[in-house]
C-alpha cells in the first residue's frame, strides 16, 4: 500500500525534476529523493522491473554531478548543508535501489573459480564464458550487465592476475569485479553482490563454473567458428594504438600477432621460431606488410628486429592497449587465444590457430580448414605446413597498394 | 600467494578469532588516483586491522564511470578512466592483509556497502561522513605512524603485489643474473601528457652521470628504472647497466614486485619512494618538499622518519653526480653480506643479463 503510494507520488513530482523554474525543480527533485528513500527497499509489493528506471535515472545523473561535489565541498554554510543533505538521501536511495534489485534478482552475479595459475588459455576462456556461457542462462538474457567474483586457488608464482582483470574490465557485459582469495571472503561480500537465492545457493554448493575447465564443446566450437563481440574497444587506447601504427609502422598493413606465451606470460621462444621465418617469407613476397607482436618478449630473447616487425607492449602499450590493437588492425594471425579471439569476434581477417594440439578440440571432420567469416581462416591444427599454408592463401587474399595519395603510386 | 599476512611483513600481534575485516572503500569520485597516497592508505588499514585484532582488510576501488576523477585529475574523463583505474589496481594488492579486492562501477552497490557497514559498526576506511562530504585530506599525514611505531616498535610493511614476488624472484634468477639490484626513479613529470609541478623533476644530467660513474665503479650493480613508460628518456635505452621494465611490457605490479626484492632504491618524492618508505629496502629520497616535513611530523632536513631503519634516509636540497654517489656508496655499506660477497664475483651468467641489457628496445 505504502510503495503503491509513493511510486503515484513520484510518478507525480517526477515529471517536475527537469522544470524551467530552478525553485520548481530544485523543489521536485528534492521530493523525488525523499520519496525514493522512503519507498519500501524490498518485499512483495515491488513493481516490475524497470518502473523505477526513471528514478534510477535521476539519482544516478545526481552522483555524477560535479556541481553537487562542489556544493558538498563548498565554503560557506548553506551549500555545503544542503549537498550533504542531498548526499545522505542519495546514498539511502542508491541502497534501496541495490536492495530492491537483490530481492528480483537472479542469476546476476558469477563465482569463476581460478584453479591453478592465470595463463593464456584461462584467460581466453574468460570471453569465452562471457560469450557463450553465462549468456545462456535465461535470466541473463535481457542483455544487462552482470558482477564476476572471482575466486583464486592458493598459487605462488602468478604474474597474471592483473592482466585477468584488466581483460574482465574490458568485457561488455561485466559490471563489478570482485577478486576473492579465500571462500570466507565471498561470504562477507556476498550481501552485497548476490540476491538471497543467489547465497543460499552458494552456501549449499559452492556452485562456481571453473574457468580451466570450461565444456569441451564449447572451446571446440570456438576454436572452430570463432565468436562474436563481447569485449569494448576503449577510447583513449584506440588513440594510444594509432599514435603507435602512424609512428612505427606508416602507411604498412599492419596485421597483429599472438603467440602461445610461457608460464610468465612471455611469447613462447619456440613458438617464436615458428612465425618469424613465415614473417620474414611473407614480408620479402609482400613489402607492404608489418607485423605487431602482442605479447612481450624476456629480455633473454630481445634483439635488433627488422622493420616489418615491432612489439607493442615493449613500446609502451598496456595489455589494454593491446587488446584494443588487435580489435583495430587491418587483420590477425596467430594463436587462437584472448587476442586472437578478440580479433576474430570483430571480424578481421586472418587466420587463427588453436592455441593447443588436442585438448578437447577437434579438428573439423574432414581435416580442411574452415572460413569463420569472409577472409577468416580456421587453421584445425598447429601444424607448421598448414598455418604456412594458410597464411599464404590469406596474404595473397589482401588488396594491393603501393602507398600514400602523394607517393605516386 | 599467502592467505594470511606475511609474518615477515607485518609482524603480527595475536589474532583473536574474530571474522571481521576492516573494510577500506576508495571512492575515486573524491579521491585521488595517486600511486603514494594509495600505498600510504594501504599501510594506515593495515594498521587498522592490527589495532583492532583484525585478520583482514577488504579492499573496495569504486569508479563511477560517468564522475570518474576527482576536481583535481580533471583529465581522467569517462573515455579514459578505465585505463587510470586499471593502472593503478597493482597498489591494492601490496596490502599485507588483504583478503579482498573489489572492483566496483555502479553506486547502487557502493551505496549498499557504506550503508551496511555504518549500520552494522563494523570498522571502515575513511568514516563514512568522509564519503558523505566527499573530502579526503591529502597528503596522508603520517601521525598515526609514527604512533603506532611509538607503541609496537614496528609497522606493517607493504609487500609484493599478491602473487608476484615468486614472480619476481624468478625473473631476477633468470632474465638478470641475480645481479643486485638498485631501483631509481628521477621524477619527470615535464615528459608525462599531465604536467604537474614540473620544478620538482630531477636534475637528468645529474643522474645519467651517476648512473655512468656507477657503471665503472660497480660493474656489478643494474639499475631498474620504474616509472610510465614516458616518463624516461631514450638515452637510458642506450646504457647497458639499466633495466626498464615498463620497455619489455611489464606493468606497476612488476615494478613493484622487483622493488620489495632489491637492494636500494633511490628517487624523487613519489608513489614509488612511498612504497620504499614502508618496506625494508635500503633507500634515499632525494629533494624532500619542505612542505611535507609537518606531515611526517619531522623537520626540514632530518635524515631520517623516526619509524626508517639506519640505511633509509633523506635529503632536502636539489641532488648533484656527486651526491647521488654519495648517497649510494652509503647505502651500499649496509648491503645484505650475501649481496655484497656476490658483487665481487658476479655470477657465471651475468655475462648472459649483461648482453641482454644491451639489446633492449
Amino acid at each position: 500500500m505504502i510503495g503503491r503510494t509513493v511510486d503515484r507520488l513520484l510518478a507525480l513530482v517526477e515529471r517536475h525534476t527537469k522544470h524551467r523554474n530552478r525553485a520548481v525543480r530544485r523543489t521536485a527533485q528534492l521530493t523525488v529523493l525523499a520519496l525514493s528513500v522512503v519507498r519500501p527497499p524490498e518485499g512483495a509489493q515491488t513493481p516490475a522491473d524497470g518502473a523505477h528506471e526513471p528514478q534510477a535515472q535521476f539519482v544516478d545523473r545526481l552522483f555524477a554531478s560535479t556541481r553537487l561535489r562542489d556544493y558538498v565541498r563548498g565554503r560557506g554554510f548553506v551549500r555545503p548543508l544542503l549537498g550533504l543533505g542531498v548526499r545522505t538521501l542519495l546514498l539511502q536511495a542508491a541502497a534501496n535501489a541495490k536492495s530492491r534489485k537483490l530481492a528480483q534478482s537472479d542469476r546476476r552475479a558469477f563465482v569463476l573459480r581460478v584453479n591453478g595459475p592465470v595463463e593464456q588459455a584461462l584467460m581466453r576462456n574468460l570471453l569465452v564464458w562471457h560469450n557463450h556461457v553465462f549468456s545462456t542462462y535465461p535470466s541473463c538474457s535481457d542483455g544487462r550487465c552482470v558482477d564476476l567474483m572471482i575466486l583464486l586457488a592458493q598459487e605462488e608464482n602468478d604474474a597474471r592476475l592483473f592482466d585477468l582483470i584488466s581483460i574482465a574490465l574490458m568485457l561488455d557485459r561485466v559490471r563489478n569485479v570482485a577478486v576473492f582469495w579465500d571462500e570466507e571472503g565471498i561470504e562477507a561480500a556476498a550481501p552485497m553482490f548476490m540476491s538471497g537465492a543467489e547465497q543460499a545457493r552458494w552456501r549449499e554448493t559452492r556452485d562456481a563454473e571453473d574457468l580451466r575447465r570450461l565444456p569441451a564443446e564449447i572451446i571446440d566450437e570456438v576454436t572452430r567458428r570463432g565468436t562474436s563481440g563481447g569485449i569494448k574497444l576503449l577510447v583513449d587506447s584506440r588513440g594510444r594504438v594509432q599514435d603507435f601504427f602512424k609512428a612505427a609502422l606508416p602507411e604498412k598493413f599492419i596485421i597483429a600477432v599472438s603467440l602461445r606465451e610461457d608460464r610468465d606470460g612471455a611469447a613462447d621462444p619456440g613458438d617464436l621460431g615458428l612465425w618469424l621465418p613465415l614473417f620474414d617469407a611473407a614480408a620479402a613476397r609482400h613489402p607492404n606488410v608489418a607485423f605487431v607482436v602482442l605479447n612481450r618478449l624476456a629480455p633473454s630473447h630481445w634483439r635488433v628486429w627488422p622493420s616489418h616487425i615491432r612489439f607493442a607492449r615493449h613500446q609502451g602499450l598496456s595489455m589494454q592497449d593491446t587488446l584494443c590493437l588487435a580489435l583495430v588492425a587491418d587483420g590477425y594471425v596467430g594463436a587462437l587465444d584472448i587476442f586472437g579471439l578478440a580479433a576474430n569476434a570483430v571480424a578481421r581477417p586472418g587466420v587463427y590457430v588453436p592455441l593447443m594440439d588436442g585438448g578437447g578440440q577437434r579438428a573439423p571432420p574432414d581435416g580442411s580448414e574452415q572460413d569463420s567469416a569472409p577472409a577468416q581462416i580456421m587453421v584445425a591444427s598447429r601444424d607448421r605446413a598448414r598455418i604456412e599454408a594458410a597464411l599464404g592463401r590469406f596474404l595473397a587474399g589482401l588488396p594491393r597498394f603501393s602507398g600514400g595519395a602523394l607517393r605516386g603510386g | 600467494m599467502t592467505l594470511q599476512p606475511n609474518k615477515e611483513d607485518v609482524q603480527a600481534n595475536p589474532v583473536a578469532a574474530k571474522p571481521a575485516a576492516v573494510l577500506g572503500i576508495f571512492d575515486f569520485s573524491y579521491q585521488h588516483y595517486a600511486l603514494g597516497d594509495l600505498l600510504t592508505s594501504q599501510v594506515e588499514l593495515a594498521i587498522m586491522a592490527i589495532e583492532q585484532n583484525l585478520e583482514h582488510v577488504d579492499v573496495v576501488a569504486m569508479v563511477n564511470p560517468r564522475l570518474p576523477a576527482a576536481a583535481f585529475q580533471r583529465h581522467i574523463v569517462p573515455d579514459n578512466y578505465l585505463t587510470y583505474f586499471d593502472n593503478i589496481l597493482p597498489v591494492f594488492a601490496c596490502n599485507p592483509m588483504l583478503r579482498s579486492l573489489q572492483l566496483v562501477r555502479d553506486i547502487e552497490t557502493l551505496s549498499l556497502m557504506l550503508l551496511s557497514r555504518r549500520k552494522s559498526g563494523d570498522p571502515m576506511w575513511p568514516a563514512p561522513f568522509t564519503h558523505i562530504k566527499m573530502r579526503q585530506d591529502y597528503p596522508i599525514g603520517y601521525h598515526r605512524f609514527n604512533a603506532f611505531h611509538a607503541r609496537h616498535g614496528y609497522l606493517p610493511q607493504l609487500c609484493a603485489p599478491r602473487h608476484y614476488q615468486d614472480w619476481a624472484r624468478g625473473f631476477h634468477e633468470r632474465e638478470l643474473a641475480a645481479r643486485s639490484l638498485a631501483v631509481i626513479n628521477p621524477r619527470q613529470s615535464s615528459l608525462t601528457s599531465n604536467l604537474a609541478a614540473t620544478y620538482r623533476d630531477a636534475p637528468l644530467e645529474s643522474w645519467h652521470g651517476f648512473i655512468d660513474t656507477v657503471a665503472v665503479r660497480r660493474p656489478d650493480v643494474l639499475f631498474v628504472m620504474v616509472g610510465g613508460y614516458r616518463e624516461w628518456e631514450h638515452s637510458l635505452l642506450r646504457r647497458s647497466n639499466v633495466f626498464i621494465p615498463r620497455a619489455f611490457g611489464l606493468s606497476l605490479a612488476h615494478e613493484l614486485a622487483l622493488m620489495k626484492i632489491a637492494d636500494l632504491f633511490m628517487g624523487t618524492p613519489s608513489g614509488f619512494s612511498a612504497f620504499a618508505t614502508f618496506t625494508n629496502i635500503a633507500y634515499a629520497i632525494l629533494n624532500m618538499e619542505h612542505r611535507f616535513a609537518e606531515y611526517g611530523e619531522i623537520s626540514p632536513g632530518d635524515r631520517r622518519y623516526p619509524f626508517a631503519h639506519a640505511n633509509q634516509v633523506l635529503t632536502w636540497h636539489r641532488e648533484t653526480t656527486d651526491e647521488l654517489l654519495s648517497v649510494f656508496e652509503e647505502l651500499c655499506t649496509h648491503l645484505r653480506p650475501n649481496r655484497a660477497a656476490k658483487s665481487d664475483n658476479p655470477s657465471a651468467g651475468s655475462a648472459h643479463a649483461d648482453d641482454a641489457m644491451a639489446r633492449q628496445p
